[in-house]
């Protein structure tokens, strides 16, 4: 073994200082198979559509493969978000922060008047159809795939209410303890569940959200909501099912991605609510409500183009187009 | 000047002599009025069996090559997802949001007409194992199994390149179906030195289609078809019996108005969940490009 050892750093060494001296005139020593290597790789095949040409002139190869790369939502949607020390950041909502950070859901009360007057006051008068469907959102079929929903878009009375709400420094606090940074609202949209006996499709069929890094949802409770009105229902991380009962004004923010959940189909009452998503704000950043319909959030949240409502007198026309569409 | 910026849908079409019809297309989709526009890369004799090769991982030069010229791909990466502060400057100078681009390949046309048809030309037929208006004519039967065999070969390899273009996170790619063939005999024997009956043609372009169709469901992608609307009993419509091989450009319009109304409804996939994260990371005051450690409780 030692002896092969020396033979070859000989041989090293040797071809070391033959090459050394060639090198001063400009030669090299090559081994017959490297430089058959290279003869082939030179050579005007395919391999040669291979080679492209870098700036300063020499060849190198293409890269004709591609690497795996991950579209995946997070496990969970606050993870920047620091532990939250109620001690060093007294808070009135402290306890709803520390509870979202351990449980991934909190249940906050807001005015519950204002809650029953937007209850009376707001349009239900939509279909689950996606009125405002575009390239840059992410959101639901053009076609609605439910009858026991209706939707309605938010007045500007509700949204002026909800933006000084959110605007708050309560709420404000809360956003910067659950998610790390001040958070504003992707979209905001009435939602009413008639009673029905049929099994839950779409939001009341159990699911995760696949919300994007720091985006979290709400709730806002216009009724009061018993076992009978269709509760909200989350799954812990042990799988034990919870039911979240609550009040007019009841606002629940939950991390839609961490728990699998649904709002239960209601079997004899109506449930209102204001379904709600919100997402990071930059520091500079005025809060702002977006209103987009069964949209959920922004493809791109560095490039945010509010969508345009498809005019209602289209749907028939536009029914009638994707009836002739058909995969194979 | 205050004005609204209008940007354009882009669908890229690449692959064979079937990208051509759409070269330069450009139309107002159905249901947010975005002009789409077709961008195209016609790779001369693109077949489905040298689109990829599974023992190397690579794919045909010319793919790659229009994938990073339209700025889809840099070294090897989807640009659209990279978290690379330079895709990142990228983007925010073209000021447009990120999102998975809609690709559509157009290949296997070539597989069928050259090696599987060689199979039957004008002196058999053969049985496929679905239902077909087409008449089975008085010839000796090629075993359909030979023709799955003859197929499975060609789309093999196609649908490994498929399923790594996903794994790249090219998630928004439709396959065309393979159009259906002309019904000019005499055309066909100017293109393959020997006759072949239009029905047998047909049938074979349907079998391979079928097979296309699973198979591309298999890696959770989806075929573009209007069979129906292109065919009259199961043959090319006269209107769309174009050159004896393409679709008419009002053809390929068809079928690019089928990818986006499938798009349409499938925008659960635009969410561009590495620039979200970059965003957060952001908001919270982190470095974006460096990754952070999760703290929460």
């Amino acid at each position: 073994m030692a002896v092969t050892s020396l033979i070859s750093t000989a041989k090293q060494r040797l071809k070391g200082g033959v090459n050394q001296a060639l090198n001063t005139l400009g030669y090299r020593l090559v081994r017959a198979d490297t430089l058959d290597r290279l003869a082939r790789q030179s050579s005007p095949d395919d391999t040669a559509g291979r080679l492209a040409a870098s700036p300063n002139g020499d060849a190198k190869p293409r890269n004709l493969s591609l690497l795996p790369a991950a579209n995946a939502p997070p496990a969970m949607c606050t993870a920047h978000a620091p532990r939250f020390d109620p001690q060093k950041s007294p808070s009135q909502l402290a306890d709803k922060i520390v509870a979202f950070q351990q449980n991934g859901v909190t249940v906050i009360s807001t005015n519950p008047e204002k809650a029953a007057m937007f209850r009376e006051t707001e349009q239900f008068d939509r279909d689950v159809s996606n009125r405002h469907s575009a390239w840059d959102w992410a959101g639901n079929s053009v076609a609605p795939y439910t009858k026991d929903l209706a939707t309605g878009l938010p007045s500007p009375a509700l949204i002026d209410y909800l933006h000084a709400l959110f605007s708050g420094g309560d709420f404000d606090a809360f956003f910067r303890g659950v998610l790390g940074c001040p958070a504003k609202v992707a979209n905001v949209r009435l939602v009413r569940s008639k009673p029905h006996l049929t099994a839950g499709v779409g939001p009341q069929e159990w699911h995760s959200d696949g919300c994007p890094a720091g985006v979290i949802r709400g709730v806002l409770y216009l009724c009061d909501v018993d076992a009978q009105t269709g509760p909200f229902q989350y799954r812990d991380a042990n799988h034990r099912e919870h039911t979240v009962l609550g009040k007019t004004g009841d606002l629940l923010v939950f991390d839609a991605t961490r728990l699998p959940h649904r709002g239960s189909p209601p079997t004899h009452k109506t449930r209102s609510a204001i379904d709600l998503v919100f997402m990071p704000r930059m520091p500079d950043e005025e809060m702002t409500i977006m209103v987009v319909g069964m949209n959920h959030w922004p493809a791109d949240p560095f490039f945010v183009k509010l969508p345009k409502e498809r005019p209602a007198d289209a749907e028939d026309a536009l029914a009638a187009g994707r009836r002739s569409a058909s995969l194979y | 000047m205050d004005t609204e910026l209008e940007t354009v849908l882009p669908v890229y079409i690449v692959g064979d002599s079937h990208s051509l019809p759409y070269r330069n297309m450009v139309f107002r989709e159905r249901w947010t009025g975005a002009w789409v526009m077709a961008r195209t890369k016609y790779i001369p004799g693109a077949t489905a069996r040298e689109f990829y090769n599974p023992d190397t991982g690579e794919f045909h030069p010319d793919f790659i090559a229009f994938l990073e010229y339209e700025g889809l791909v840099r070294n090897g990466r989807a640009t659209h997802l990279s978290m690379d502060d330079v895709d990142f400057a990228i983007a925010k100078a073209a000021g447009q949001a990120v999102r998975p681009p809609l690709i559509m390949i157009t290949i296997g046309e070539i597989d069928v007409r050259g090696p599987i048809l060689q199979l039957l030309k004008d002196s058999h037929d053969f049985v496929p194992p679905f239902a077909t208006t087409l008449p089975l004519l008085d010839k000796p039967l090629v075993p359909w199994d030979l023709i799955d065999e003859a197929i499975e070969a060609r789309l093999g390899p196609f649908i490994a390149g498929l399923d790594q273009l996903v794994k790249a996170g090219f998630k928004r790619v439709y396959v065309q179906s393979v159009v259906p063939p002309t019904r000019q005999e005499a055309r066909i024997r100017e293109l393959q030195n020997y006759d072949c009956p239009v029905s047998v043609r047909t049938k074979l372009v349907q079998a391979f289609n079928w097979k296309l169709a699973q198979k591309v469901r298999s890696v959770n992608l989806f075929m573009i078809d209007r069979w129906s609307d292109l065919t009259e009993g199961d043959l090319l419509r006269p209107e769309f019996d174009f050159d004896g091989v393409h679709l008419p450009p009002k053809g390929a319009r068809l079928l690019l108005e089928t990818l986006i109304d499938h798009a349409i409804d499938s925008r659960g996939l635009v969410a561009n969940h590495p620039r979200y994260e970059l965003y957060y990371r952001m908001a919270c005051g982190l470095d974006p490009f460096q990754p952070a450690k999760p703290n929460a409780a």
